[in-house]
C-alpha cells in the first residue's frame, strides 16, 4: 500500500504539486490523469523518489520512505521515451536490475525469459534497441521494470510517444501483463481513454491537487466539480435555478425558460442556482415532442458531421446556443446518408435519469 | 575472423609504435647517460657548438673521467634566449650574442655577479665582423654600407629588441659612418635613417633574417661574416659577400650561470669552460669561420676576408653606453621615430 | 526517417568538389604538398639520414609520448568536465563553460607565457617551489601542463554534446532499477559516451603532437630533453636545415592524417550505428 501525505513540491516560483493527499490498496492500478502542467508527472516522480517532496511524506506500507533513495525503494519505472540502453542488448537491458543485484546467472536468464514471453517478446533477446520500434522498446521497458519484482510498478506517459494503432494494442498488453503479476501500479496520463481502460481507480488531477478521485464511471456520471465533469468527456452545460425538489427528483428551469426534471435524491431548495450538463450521447434527435417521462428541447440542425460509427449534430437552439449531440449511426441504410436534414427543426429528446447537476458556486 | 585479424593487426602495430616510442627510456637500454650540461645559445655558434666543440669535449671529458656526457642544449635568437633565461630556463652556461643580454641577465638577478668578466678575454668566446651580402654579381652595385642607403635597395634586417645580430648590425652601420674622418653624430644618424629606411623585413633572429634571405627575399642582408663562410661551403650561393671598409667585430660572450650549477657539477663546467679557450677549441671555431680572440690562429682560415679599418664595441665605451646612447636614443628614439612619421 | 529518405540522398556532381578543390589547392593542398617535396627532394637517403638523427628521433619520440600522456590526463578530466559542465547545475556554469573554451581562442603563446609566470622560477607559485627544489617548467611535466590545458577544450567539445543529448532519463532508469551512481556511469553513461571519448582523445593526441605556441615557452626548447617536434622543426628550420625540417613535419603530417581518419571511421561508424 502506498500512502501520499500532503506532499507539495515548488519548481522556482511555481508549485506544482500542492498539499496532495491518497492511498493506492495493493495490487491496485491508480491512474493520475491531468492535463500537462497538472502535477501528475512531479507526483509520480516523488514517488519514485526521483525528486524528494518539498513537504510531506511517502509511505510504503505505513514505513516512511520519503527520503529512500530509488535504489532503496526498489520501485519499477517506465519512461515515456523508454529509455532503452542502447549498448546493451534487449536481454541486457531485462537483466540490469538483477545483474545488479547480484542474482546467479540461471536466475536472471530465467527471469528475463520468463518477462519477454510475457510482453511477447520472445527470440527478441540478442536485438539492440536500434533494432526494434517504440511498441516493442516499450515492452522491453515493462519487461525490464518487472525483473527485478518491484514493490509498486510507475508509468510515466507510457503509450505517449506511439502512433494510436500500437498504442491500443499495446495498453491492452500491458494492462493483461499487470493483472498477471497483480503489482500495484501507478499510471500517469493525459489521456482520458487510456485512464478508463486501464485504471481501477482514476484520480483527476487540476493544477497541483486532485480534483475527484474514483472508479471511472463514478468519474463519468458523477463529477463533483464543473473541472471534471468538463475534462472527461463532452458535455453541454446550461445555467439554471432549482424550481421544484419532491421525492422522485428535481426540477430545473433553464435559461430560456425550458425546464428539465432530473430523478434523485438532491440536496437542493427551489431558488438555487446551478448547472446542469448533459453528455451528448445521452441525447437523441427526434421529430416527436418528448413523452411526458422525457426531458426534451427543440432546435434546428446546423451542421452534422459524419464520423463513421456516430454523427455529430451542432443544434441552434431557439436562444442561440449550440448544443452537441452524438447520434449512433445504427439506422444507417444504402442511399440514405444522413437521417436529418440541415436545417430541420428537430426535437433533442434524454431520459429524466441523466443529467448532471452541480451546485453553482 | 577478417575481424580479428584486423584486430590483433592494429594491436601488434599500436604496441609496436609504443615500444619504439618508450624505447630510449627502458631500463635493459645500455647507453644511458651518468652525466648531463645544460647549454643555451644563440642561433649562429649552434653548428659550430653541436657538430664541432660538444663533440669535441664529450670526448675530451670521456678520456679524462670515462663518463659518457650529454649536453641539452637550445638555440634560438640570443634576445629571446635571455627572456627565457630570465624566465628561469635552468641552463648552466649561457653563450649569447652581446654583452648586452648578460648585463640583463646580471639586473634580472640569473647571474649573482658579472661573471662572465672573470673568464678569459672578459668572457669573449670568438669574434665574427659584420659584413653585407648581396646577390650573385651584386646587381645593386653595393661596396659599402653608404650604398644600402640607395633608394630602391631592400633590406632584410634582423629585429633589435630580441636579435643580439641586430644590435651588432646597427653598431656596425653607425659605427662606420662615425669612422669616416670629421665625422659626427649627425652622419650616423643620417645612415641609419637611410639603411632603416630600406628595411622590408624584421627577422627574429639573425639566423631567421639569413634563412629568408636564402629564401630569396631582399636585396642585402647585413649579417655575421661567420654565417656566410659556414654555409657558402654546403650550399650552392645565391648570394656574394661584399666587405666594407670600415665594420664592428661583434664578440660573443659566455657565460656560467652559478646558481644553476649544482656543487657536483662545478668540474664539469669549468672543464667545458677552459675548453673553449683552448688552442682545439679555438681553432674549430676558425675553421668553422669564426675569428679567434687569439690572433695568431687566424691565419688558418683562407677565406676571412680584408677588413681595413675594423672597430671594437669598446671604441663606443662598451655595450652599456652605446646601448644608451646609440641603440636606444639615436635609433629607437630618433631614426625610427623620424620613420613613421 | 522513413519520409526522409529521398531528402537525404546525396546528389553526385563533380562541380562543388572541383570548385572546393581548386580554392583549397592554394590555400592548403599544394603547401603540404611542399613539405613533403622538400622533405624527399634530396632522396630518400638523405630523407632517412634526417629521420634518425638521435636530435629528430628524440623529438619524434617525446612528442609521441606527451600525446598519449596528454590524451590519458584528458580523457579523465575532459570526461569529468563534460560530465560536471552538463549534468549539474551550479551558478557560474555556462561562465566556467566559456572559460574552458578559452584557450581555442587565445594564442598558445599566451597560455605558456601565463603557466610560467605562474610555476616558473620567478612565477606566483613557482618562487616558492623553487626552494624547495621542485620545478615544474621547463620539464618533460611542464610540457605536458600545457598541452593538457591547451587541448582541454577539444576533449570537452568532443564529449560534452553527446552528454547534452543523452536524455536524463536513461540515468533516472537506471537509478529505479537500482543502480548506484557509480554503476550508472560504468553501466549506461560511459558506454554512451565511448564515440565521443575516442573521438576527443584522438583530437586531443593530434592537436597535442602539432603544438608549437605554448610548448616554446614552457618546454625551454632544451633539445634532448623538451624539444618537441614541432620545436625542433622550427629550430631545424631557423638553422637553414630545411630538409631536416620538413622530413620530420611530413612524418608529423602523416600521423595526423591517420589519426584525423581514424576520427572519421569512428564517427561514421558510430553514426551508422545509430541510424540502424
Amino acid at each position: 500500500m502506498i500512502g501520499i501525505e500532503g506532499i507539495s513540491k515548488r519548481f522556482g516560483d511555481n508549485e506544482v504539486v500542492k498539499d496532495m493527499s491518497l492511498t493506492v490498496k495493493d495490487g491496485e492500478l491508480l491512474v493520475l490523469l491531468g492535463a500537462s502542467g497538472s502535477g501528475k508527472s512531479t507526483v509520480l516522480r516523488m514517488v519514485a523518489g526521483l525528486i524528494s517532496p518539498d513537504k510531506g511524506r511517502v509511505l510504503l506500507d505505513g514505513a516512511d520512505i520519503t527520503r529512500s533513495s530509488p535504489r532503496e525503494r526498489n520501485f519499477g519505472y517506465v519512461f515515456q521515451n523508454y529509455s532503452i540502453f542502447p549498448s546493451m542488448t534487449v536481454a541486457e537491458n531485462v537483466e540490469f536490475g538483477l545483474k545488479i543485484r547480484k542474482k546467479p546467472p540461471e536466475e536472471r536468464q530465467r527471469q528475463r525469459q520468463r518477462l519477454l514471453e510475457m510482453v511477447g517478446l520472445e527470440g527478441l533477446g540478442e536485438r539492440y534497441a536500434s533494432q526494434l520500434s517504440g511498441g516493442q522498446l516499450q515492452r522491453v521497458a515493462l519487461a525490464r521494470s518487472l525483473a527485478y519484482n518491484p514493490r509498486v510498478l510507475l508509468l510515466d506517459e507510457p503509450f505517449g510517444a506511439l502512433d494510436a494503432k500500437t498504442r491500443i494494442h499495446l495498453r491492452q498488453a500491458v494492462r493483461n501483463v499487470i493483472r498477471q503479476v497483480n503489482v500495484t501500479t501507478i499510471m500517469v496520463t493525459h489521456d482520458q481513454d487510456e485512464a478508463f481502460e486501464m485504471a481501477d481507480r482514476v484520480a483527476i488531477l487540476n493544477e497541483g491537487r486532485i480534483d475527484q478521485l474514483g472508479r471511472p464511471s463514478e468519474i463519468y456520471y458523477h463529477p463533483i466539480t464543473y473541472f471534471t465533469a468538463n475534462f472527461v468527456g463532452e458535455i453541454n452545460f446550461f445555467a439554471g435555478t432549482v424550481t421544484r425538489v419532491v421525492r422522485e427528483g428535481c426540477e430545473i428551469e433553464l435559461a430560456g425558460g425550458i425546464r428539465v426534471f432530473r430523478r434523485g435524491a438532491y440536496p437542493f431548495a427551489p431558488g438555487m442556482p446551478v448547472r446542469y450538463g448533459v453528455r451528448p450521447e445521452q441525447m437523441t434527435i427526434s421529430l416527436l415532442e418528448p413523452k411526458s417521462h422525457e426531458n426534451g428541447i427543440s432546435g434546428i440542425i446546423e451542421k452534422n458531421l459524419f464520423l463513421g460509427d456516430i454523427t455529430r449534430y451542432a443544434i441552434r437552439l431557439s436562444d442561440a446556443r449550440l448544443l452537441d449531440v452524438r447520434i449512433l449511426n445504427y439506422l444507417f441504410m444504402d442511399g440514405m446518408a444522413m437521417p436529418y436534414d440541415l436545417n430541420e427543426e428537430v426535437w433533442l429528446i434524454w431520459s429524466q435519469g441523466s443529467g448532471i447537476i452541480l451546485a453553482d458556486v | 575472423m577478417r575481424r580479428l585479424v584486423v584486430l590483433l593487426a592494429a594491436v601488434a602495430g599500436g604496441l609496436a609504435v609504443v615500444l619504439w616510442t618508450v624505447w630510449p627510456w627502458l631500463p635493459l637500454a645500455k647507453n644511458r647517460q651518468s652525466r648531463t650540461m645544460v647549454i643555451y645559445g644563440f642561433a649562429i655558434v649552434e653548428k659550430t657548438l653541436t657538430k664541432s666543440i660538444f663533440p669535441a669535449f664529450q670526448k675530451k671529458w670521456k678520456e679524462r673521467t670515462g663518463e659518457d656526457l650529454e649536453i641539452i642544449s637550445s638555440f634560438g635568437g640570443s634576445g629571446t634566449m635571455t627572456n627565457q633565461l630570465i624566465m628561469g630556463v635552468p641552463a648552466e652556461v649561457a653563450i649569447l650574442s652581446t654583452e648586452l643580454d648578460m648585463q640583463r641577465l646580471y639586473r634580472s638577478g640569473v647571474l649573482k655577479t658579472e661573471s662572465w668578466k672573470r673568464l678569459p678575454y672578459g668572457g669573449v668566446m670568438n669574434r665574427t665582423p659584420f659584413i653585407i651580402l648581396v646577390r650573385p654579381g651584386n646587381p645593386k652595385g653595393i661596396r659599402d654600407f653608404d650604398d644600402l642607403a640607395k633608394r630602391g635597395v631592400r633590406i632584410v634586417h634582423p629585429d633589435p629588441l630580441v636579435s643580439g645580430a641586430a644590435n651588432w648590425a646597427i653598431m656596425a652601420e653607425y659605427g662606420a659612418a662615425l669612422r669616416k674622418p670629421g665625422a659626427k653624430e649627425a652622419q650616423g644618424k643620417a645612415l641609419l635613417l637611410g639603411i632603416w629606411r630600406n628595411v622590408v623585413s624584421q627577422a627574429g633572429s639573425g639566423r631567421a633574417a639569413r634563412t629568408q634571405f636564402e629564401n630569396g627575399f631582399g636585396d642585402a642582408l647585413i649579417t655575421y661574416e661567420q654565417d656566410i663562410i659556414a654555409t657558402t661551403e654546403d650550399h650552392v650561393s645565391t648570394q656574394e659577400a661584399v666587405y666594407p671598409r670600415s665594420t664592428i667585430l661583434s664578440e660573443h660572450t659566455v657565460t656560467p650561470i652559478d646558481k644553476h650549477i649544482k656543487p657536483h657539477q662545478r668540474e664539469l663546467i669549468q672543464a667545458f669552460l677552459d675548453f673553449l679557450w683552448s688552442d682545439e677549441a679555438q681553432m674549430l671555431f676558425v675553421q668553422d669561420g669564426f675569428r679567434s680572440v687569439k690572433e695568431r690562429l687566424n691565419g688558418a682560415n683562407p677565406r676571412f676576408g680584408v677588413i681595413t679599418d675594423p672597430f671594437l664595441i669598446d671604441d663606443f665605451g662598451g655595450w652599456g653606453e652605446a646601448k644608451r646612447n646609440i641603440i636606444d636614443r639615436i635609433w629607437k628614439d630618433e631614426v625610427l621615430k623620424e620613420l613613421k612619421s | 526517417m522513413k519520409s526522409n529518405d529521398m531528402a537525404g540522398q546525396k546528389v553526385t556532381s563533380f562541380l562543388p568538389a572541383g570548385f572546393l578543390l581548386v580554392v583549397m589547392l592554394p590555400l592548403m593542398i599544394l603547401p603540404l604538398a611542399a613539405v613533403f617535396i622538400y622533405a624527399l627532394q634530396e632522396g630518400p637517403k638523405t630523407f632517412m639520414a634526417t629521420l634518425t638523427t638521435r636530435d629528430a628521433l628524440f623529438a619524434l619520440r617525446f612528442s609521441v609520448i606527451i600525446a598519449f600522456a596528454t590524451a590519458a590526463v584528458n580523457v579523465v578530466l575532459g570526461t569529468y568536465a563534460a560530465y560536471v559542465l552538463s549534468k549539474t547545475r551550479f551558478p557560474g556554469r555556462e561562465q566556467l563553460g566559456i572559460i574552458l573554451n578559452l584557450p581555442v581562442a587565445i594564442p598558445n603563446v599566451v597560455v605558456g607565457t601565463s603557466l610560467l609566470l605562474l610555476w616558473g622560477p620567478i612565477g606566483i607559485l613557482g618562487k616558492f617551489l623553487e626552494p624547495l627544489g621542485i620545478q615544474p617548467m621547463f620539464t618533460a611535466f611542464g610540457v605536458l601542463l600545457a598541452h593538457i590545458f591547451v587541448t582541454f577544450p577539444y576533449m570537452v567539445g568532443a564529449v560534452k554534446p553527446v552528454l547534452d543529448d543523452l536524455p536524463v532519463t536513461y540515468e533516472e532508469a537506471a537509478y529505479t532499477i537500482g543502480a548506484s551512481r557509480r554503476q550508472t556511469f560504468y553501466h549506461v553513461v560511459f558506454p554512451a559516451l565511448r564515440g565521443g571519448i575516442i573521438t576527443g582523445a584522438l583530437l586531443t593526441f593530434a592537436h597535442s603532437l602539432g603544438e608549437f605556441g605554448a610548448t616554446v615557452m614552457v618546454s625551454g626548447n632544451l633539445r634532448l630533453q623538451t624539444q618537441t617536434a614541432p620545436l625542433y622543426i622550427f629550430s631545424q628550420f631557423e638553422g637553414g636545415n630545411i630538409a631536416a625540417a620538413n622530413s620530420v613535419a611530413a612524418i608529423l603530417a602523416v600521423i595526423s592524417f591517420f589519426l584525423f581518419s581514424l576520427i572519421l571511421y569512428w564517427n561514421r561508424k558510430r553514426e551508422s550505428k545509430k541510424a540502424r
